[in-house]
């Protein structure tokens, strides 16, 4: 039986389409050098200025009477770019839309609805500096995501 | 009406408490590495490392010990009333088990470890800062014969 928080994306997939929603990137058009691009789990050479979503270790909460895991899946979001003050400016653009706009927002990934409750930073924005082999520098914001099924298209599950 | 006894003397211990509360929760202990390019290694998800070793390998240890270093700064805190060995002590363990998984390739990051109080910090760094420097330059060598200074260690 799959509960309602068993995913059928990865978390990094969800927080992909849950940042272009939320207007601070775009999608992939593959061969575009658009910025701000948001990518999922590998960060692409070009272009310069993109967003990557990685998954991270996440916390279990434990269970409910029934064996429902209670779940909170880890991401880190890097942000990178060409200048310093453009990728700050973005990472803090991400932070404060993940902060204020993101409360039981519904996010569609294929054929799935997902319902994410929140998306927690887990401390500051953090600065790497110039990406070794490169000009280019990089922040990471990491968060921890709520999230749970709503719909899988055709099934109308709830 | 109904006399409450002691009251003044449960007042007197729980200002007292309060005031040792207040006191301790002034220090704080700080885990960490010195190298220039650890915070890259802690956060790059994308690098892949050989096996039990990884990237958060901070934030990992921190979260999957919590139990057992909140329990470490109780029993120690309990015994001695010294908050700053039970929180330096726990930091000794998270940084032990943090250098476990810490990511090796001169040795420099693991050894650039530290566990520090807040005020002796700068010092405590800058030693762990030397230390992983020497193991990054590794043993002196002479310049002409390409030698090395000192015996090697077996």
């Amino acid at each position: 039986m799959a509960w309602e928080n068993d995913l059928y994306d990865l978390p990094s997939d969800i927080v992909q389409q849950l940042l272009i929603d939320l207007g601070v990137g775009v999608a992939v058009t593959t061969g575009s050098e658009t910025d701000w691009q948001v990518y999922s789990t590998a960060e692409p050479d070009r272009p310069d200025n993109c967003i990557t979503v990685y998954n991270a270790p996440g916390n279990v909460d434990g269970s409910d009477a029934w064996g429902r895991m209670f779940e909170q899946y880890g991401i880190q979001v890097r942000i990178r770019a060409d200048q310093e003050t453009t990728a700050w400016r973005r990472a803090k653009l991400i932070a404060n839309r993940l902060d204020t706009e993101v409360s039981m927002t519904s996010v569609e990934v294929g054929e799935v609805t997902y319902q994410v409750s929140s998306v927690n930073r887990s401390g500051n924005i953090i600065g790497l500096g110039v990406i070794p082999g490169s000009r280019r520098v990089a922040y990471t914001l990491n968060a921890m995501m709520s999230v749970r099924i709503l719909s899988v298209s055709g099934t109308g599950t709830t | 009406m109904p006399k409450i006894e002691n009251v003044d003397a449960v007042i007197k211990r729980l200002q007292a408490l309060k005031k040792e509360a207040k006191e301790a929760s002034n220090i704080s202990v700080q885990v960490g590495y010195t190298q220039s390019y650890a915070v890259w290694v802690h956060e790059n998800l994308e690098a892949s490392h050989a096996e039990g070793k990884s990237a958060k390998f901070l934030s990992i240890p921190a979260k999957e010990h919590q139990h057992t270093l909140s329990k470490i700064v109780t029993k120690i805190y309990k015994k001695t009333k010294d908050m700053k060995l039970a929180l330096t002590t726990a930091g000794m363990r998270l940084l032990r088990e943090s250098q476990k998984i810490v990511p090796i390739r001169t040795g420099a990051l693991k050894a650039s470890g530290y566990v520090s109080t807040e005020e002796e910090a700068e010092v405590n760094a800058k030693k762990a800062w030397e230390k992983g420097e020497r193991v990054r330059k590794g043993p002196k060598r002479d310049p002409k014969t390409g030698r090395y200074l000192k015996k090697r260690r077996p």
